[in-house]
């Protein structure tokens, strides 16, 4: 079995992404994707039900193939009515946070409160940019994500991408076992892998792709792990159906 | 049958550690995917000082090998450039000369790449134009530049007769310098830098671009299984990606 947990739906070209989306899971033998809804990087309200219902539309048309995270922008002042309808009628699974606010911002605390109640996990975007790169003025870093973490040890958080430079990310959420990781994105990096299950274990490693914009590079980095078939299902769906279970809880950590 | 690797390295990176770095590591990894052959380029000879240092410790390493052949890193701002390439006749036997220009802190309108060009020319060595390396956003510890993609333009239209691989060139680059690729038989592009676009293959022969592409890997920067099936799994024809592997038109050129 094959889980790709981070892919999306931009609000710009729905249609596309999930035909798109579609037929990179018949040609790939991905059995399962996980979608968040994207559209600009402090969308309005109007536009954060927009991504949401496009995804919970997706997710209703294929119930055997899709299941959805609930964007919230947390600065709303309607963000905690988002998360429960997203959760509670929605059907979605976990949350999605981007680029609207640092993972850490305090409006933050009353989402990340309500996701442990539900047993969901919390999908943060993250990535470190070298300059002249610019980096989004409120883009997640590893820093961010080990504060949260720090903050809310009951948590179920997941750094995205490596955090972009692995190095950095993963330095930063190493010691934080209520932190897992996803690969997805384009840099792949050859060590990238490997790094990261030196120091984090290949228990908290997820398969993700940010499809539909690439699939193939993410996954040849874990055909090319010297590890066995059996850590190497962990990470393309084992640590997720664990992970996104909401039995799944964490008791916390000292 | 041929399967080659037009755009791999041997050698250490100095941010981050390279798990497999040697010519025997790269061969291994070459043989799981069937790949028998290729151009090796020096990750060392992007940093030293006197990068004939380290490409003379990559021949010594190639020494005997008929399907690897050696690549030389020249930089056409360091003094007594066309002395190496007279020695190296001799002490290296170059296929190939590879220029880095976005590290080594020169762009291609400089007058020192056209007299590099005019000596390539003279001497039958095709150019490995780097494009890119490591992508960008995670080059932290360095200054580094782009390569301007319509200087590109400008330096493949000053030099009809040379010979010049694009290596990690990315698909919005590529897209920008199709018709320039399509109107000689003397350009060509690799594989490795395609990461940002699903069925990229797919999209390549519809465009007609096959005949220019061949394959590298970017080993041990990237991860040669991503490559390998961004060919391999994208609906092309059995033919298709073996004549793409064989390089045959390219190799023609040495």
């Amino acid at each position: 079995m094959v889980i790709d947990m981070h892919t999306h739906l931009w609000l710009q070209h729905v249609e596309s992404d999930r035909e798109l989306t579609l037929c990179a899971m018949d040609k790939y033998g991905i059995d399962w994707v996980y979608v968040s809804g994207l559209s600009v990087t402090s969308p309005n309200k109007e536009q954060v039900e927009a991504q949401n219902q496009s995804v919970y539309q997706f997710a209703k048309d294929y119930p055997d193939k899709v299941k959805g995270y609930v964007y919230i922008s947390p600065e709303h002042d309607n963000a905690m009515d988002v998360l429960r309808r997203g959760i509670e009628d929605m059907g979605m699974i976990a949350v999605k946070l981007w680029v609207s606010t640092f993972c850490d911002d305090v409006c933050v605390n009353p989402i990340v409160e309500k996701a442990i109640d539900y047993g969901v996990p919390i999908l943060l975007h993250s990535w470190l940019k070298a300059k002249p790169i610019s980096q989004c003025e409120f883009e997640t870093t590893g820093k961010h994500v080990a504060n949260l973490a720090r903050r809310y040890p009951e948590a179920k958080l997941i750094m995205a991408h490596l955090s972009g430079n692995c190095y950095d990310g993963i330095r930063a959420v190493r010691d934080l076992p209520n932190v897992w990781c996803d690969y997805s994105g384009s840099t792949f990096r050859q060590d990238d892998l490997s790094y990261a299950i030196e120091e984090l274990g290949v228990d908290r490693l997820l398969h993700g792709s940010d499809l539909p914009g690439n699939y193939l590079v993410n996954l040849g980095q874990v055909l090319d792990l010297d590890i066995s078939e059996e850590d190497k299902d962990k990470i393309l769906y084992k640590n997720t159906l664990k992970l996104f279970d909401t039995n799944f809880r964490l008791g916390g950590v000292k | 049958m041929k399967k080659l690797d037009l755009n791999c390295m041997i050698g250490d990176w100095p941010f981050h550690r390279v798990r497999r770095p040697g010519f025997g590591d790269l061969k291994c990894m070459h043989s799981k995917v069937g790949i028998n052959g290729g151009l090796v380029s020096s990750t060392k000879a992007i940093f030293w000082n006197d990068p004939y240092e380290a490409d003379r410790l990559l021949a010594q390493e190639l020494a005997g090998q008929t399907d690897y052949l050696p690549v030389m890193t020249v930089n056409p701002k360091l003094v007594a450039w066309r002395d190496d390439l007279d020695r190296a006749k001799e002490e290296i036997k170059p296929a190939a000369v590879r220029i880095t220009p976005g590290f080594h802190n020169y762009t291609l309108d400089d007058p020192e790449m056209q007299e590099l060009a005019d000596e390539l020319v003279s001497r039958n060595l095709p150019l490995i134009l780097t494009m890119h390396l490591v992508d960008e956003r995670n080059i932290y510890l360095m200054q580094y530049n782009t390569v301007d993609v319509e200087l590109v333009r400008d330096f493949i239209n000053k030099n009809p007769k040379l010979t010049i691989l694009l290596a990690n060139i990315r698909g919005w680059e590529l897209n920008r310098l199709e018709e320039v690729i399509k109107s000689r038989d003397n350009l060509f592009f690799d594989v490795s830098g395609l990461k940002d676009e699903l069925f990229v293959m797919e999209k390549l022969k519809d465009k007609g671009m096959l005949p220019y592409t061949v394959y590298g890997s970017m080993s041990p920067l990237f991860c040669i299984s991503s490559t390998t099936i961004t060919v391999e799994r994208q609906g092309l024809a059995q033919q298709e990606i073996d004549e793409l592997y064989s390089a045959r038109r390219f190799m023609a050129k040495l």
